[in-house]
């Protein structure tokens, strides 16, 4: 596991350079959630909501929104698809994003409407992790991650 | 009479948190061809005026003024623009679907981010803008005013 500023980076996973992880799955379908440096800058997650599963969505729209006392976001999907699984643990305690979030707090599993193109748009590497490193300075992040 | 940068875009953020509000109103009245209009107006108003002014006028020139071309600041003002256009698409999908309960949700989350996003904005870049933009504050003005034409 790469590190850098105290955000972990895990090397074998899929990045949108900006907020989210992309992790394929053995049976086609795609696991999303947000990276260490983004739930950093998120602050403690207090609400959580994620599309029910069978909604479709396109590219670019948010497949949840979260948000801490004063910050709010979405978790936006990369490429076109439906939702078929939802992390229903969030739901009720957001804040396990804080603390695990490549781990037992993934958002959401996807379908992707164009199996074969679901990953054009996403980096993953040495490729990914250089281009990490560079979001965490832009922002000025320093991870720290919740243990509870 | 010239304008400052600051008053002009602290004014528009009130005119536009205005119009999302009489949004919400017109929804929770059921009224769903106002809602919409209301919501044409603001969405015309902040992205097609007031973020587009930020982004190619006075971020730059605020970068120029600090020095700093990749400021942290302006980065993150600039991926909030980002992060608030998809949430405004989404919310006139909501309007045009007559869908309630997703567009109390997401103007719910959309209210944070620009509460969030204008302070910082009203605190930290704004009150510098007059210095690194002097005597452009009736150009912004007009720009602003012709959004709301």
């Amino acid at each position: 596991m790469s590190e850098y500023r105290g955000c972990e980076l895990p090397e074998d996973l899929f990045y949108d350079l900006d907020y989210i992880w992309v992790r394929p799955e053995d049976d086609g379908l795609f696991t999303i959630g947000v990276t260490d440096p983004a739930q950093t800058m998120s602050g403690r997650l207090q609400k959580a909501r994620i599309k029910k599963v069978g909604t479709h969505l396109e590219a670019g729209r948010h497949v949840a929104t979260l948000e801490s006392g004063k910050w709010a976001g979405g978790v936006p999907v990369p490429f076109a698809g439906e939702v078929v699984a939802r992390n229903e643990l969030l739901l009720d305690d957001p804040h396990l994003i804080n603390i695990d979030p490549y781990g037992d707090a993934w958002i959401t599993r996807l379908r992707a409407d164009n199996l074969g193109e679901a990953l054009a748009n996403l980096h993953t590497g040495d490729e990914a992790l250089t281009a990490l490193r560079a979001w965490i300075e832009r922002y000025d992040v320093q991870c720290m991650r919740c243990s509870e | 009479m010239t304008h400052a940068i600051q008053d002009i875009m602290q004014h528009d953020h009130e005119r536009l948190d205005k119009l999302l509000a009489e949004t919400e109103i017109a929804v929770e009245k059921g009224h769903w061809q106002e809602a919409e209009t209301l919501f044409q107006g603001f969405r015309k108003g902040i992205v097609g005026a007031h973020m587009t002014i930020e982004e190619y006028l006075l971020f730059p020139a605020f970068e120029r003024w600090s020095q700093d071309e990749q400021h942290p600041l302006t980065a993150l003002l600039r991926k909030g623009h980002q992060d608030l256009r998809v949430f405004f698409a989404e919310i006139e999908d909501s309007l045009q679907q007559h869908d309630t309960e997703e567009f109390a949700d997401l103007l719910s989350t959309v209210q944070i981010i620009l509460k969030q996003h204008d302070a910082k904005e009203e605190s930290e870049l704004y009150p510098y803008l007059d210095e690194a933009l002097p005597g452009q504050g009736d150009f912004v003005r007009q720009k602003i005013a012709a959004a709301q034409e």
